[in-house]
């Protein structure tokens, strides 16, 4: 086999690492009777190659297989699967599924009176006291009805009057506005303090 | 031994221990491999269990193109370069010996010496020259092997092996160590 100084060159590594055929051993050997610059290379690679790993132990090596083997089929266990899920987890997630659904139809319904037959409501027609109630009593809830109702059926909140209001404030009222509301924050509301 | 086509065919088929003949076999050349990249014992058995994890759990993968050693060889480079990646901070410079601290005979001090130059004249190197190094002149894989192993063309690898060889022997130069023929 003929083999020029390059492709020699090349070969080095693995001709000290007895890895190739004997047919390019003994064109490398052949090369390196006369020629100094490989053999110069040659030396240095052996000199590298004194640089040796260090040995773990043998506890590594014996463990190591069992190690790598159990690692993998932990991680395989624990993966997400789907089909996992709905075989082995049906029963599980059948229940939580039945219970979602019954959960929403019941809050979809809106009025839960409807279900429990030991709720009382409070305002209710016939629970409530009219004797106790006065004319200023009367007078207020309506107003206050009329107020939310109002708001409630306005479809532009900006058409609400305190919104406008709160609109048309240039910046000296809005930090008036501001400190008055933080000295009634304070004061618990007593303050008593109009804006101006 | 069993080839490895073999082995894999029988790990995928359900035989788990496949895996366990498949590590025995391997795994003195891949702990070698990843303690040169890294220089550090402990980081190495790391990296020598992370890196076969890796390889069983991606082995459908492995289209038997190359040999298992060169793909499992890939994931150990690969393993070890991203482990190096992420903790750049800590700088691979190993200590030089000091001969007054030794008790051994002299030729273990110069042995130990001249193995703490050789890893410190390889940690000078940029990365992918050294492991050309590492992978041509330690493994002894041909440079189409050593190729495929870092992604690369063969020509790359020549160069950079040729580089890096040069560039040690400068160092060696340097620090006063004679090469002789």
């Amino acid at each position: 086999m003929k083999l020029d100084h390059d492709e020699i060159k090349e070969m080095l590594p693995e001709y000290l690492n007895e890895s190739l055929t004997e047919e390019m051993r003994n064109a490398v050997e052949i090369h390196l009777r006369n020629c100094e610059k490989c053999r110069s290379e040659l030396s240095f690679i052996k000199e590298l190659i004194i640089a040796d790993a260090p040995d773990p132990g043998d506890l590594f090596w014996e463990f190591l297989p069992q190690r790598v083997r159990v690692a993998v089929e932990e991680e395989k266990s624990n993966r997400f699967s789907l089909k996992s899920l709905l075989f082995k987890q049906l029963p599980i997630a059948a229940t939580i599924v039945a219970l979602l659904v019954l959960i929403f139809s019941y809050e979809k319904s809106g009025d839960i009176t409807e279900y429990d037959p030991f709720f009382k409501d409070p305002f209710a027609a016939e629970v409530i006291d009219y004797s106790v109630i006065t004319e200023n009593d009367i007078l207020s809830i309506t107003e206050y009805l009329a107020d939310n109702e109002l708001y409630l059926r306005s479809d532009n909140l900006m058409d609400y009057s305190y919104y406008r209001e709160f609109a048309s404030l240039n910046s000296r009222e809005l930090d008036n506005l501001y400190e008055t509301l933080k000295i009634e924050q304070q004061s618990g509301g007593k303050n008593g303090k109009e804006f101006t | 031994m069993e080839d490895d086509r073999n082995l894999i065919k029988r790990y995928l088929a359900g035989d788990k221990r496949a895996v366990d003949e498949l590590v025995v076999k391997y795994q003195r050349y891949v702990y070698s491999l990843v303690y040169r990249i890294t220089n550090d014992i402990e980081e190495a058995k790391d990296l020598t269990q992370e890196t076969f994890i890796r390889a069983i759990k991606g082995i459908k993968n492995f289209r038997m193109e190359s040999s298992f050693k060169t793909w499992l060889y890939r994931i150990a480079v690969n393993t070890s370069l991203y482990h190096i990646r992420q903790n750049k901070s800590d700088e691979i410079e190993l200590e030089e010996s000091t001969p007054g601290k030794q008790t051994s005979a002299l030729s273990t001090i110069i042995e130990t010496e001249k193995k703490d130059h050789i890893k410190n004249s390889l940690n000078k190197l940029p990365e992918r020259q050294r492991l050309t190094v590492i992978l041509r002149v330690y493994e002894g894989m041909s440079c189409s092997e050593t190729a495929k192993v870092m992604g690369c063309s063969t020509g790359a690898v020549k160069t950079h092996y040729h580089n890096s060889v040069k560039r040690l022997r400068n160092i060696f130069k340097e620090k006063g160590y004679e090469i002789r023929p």
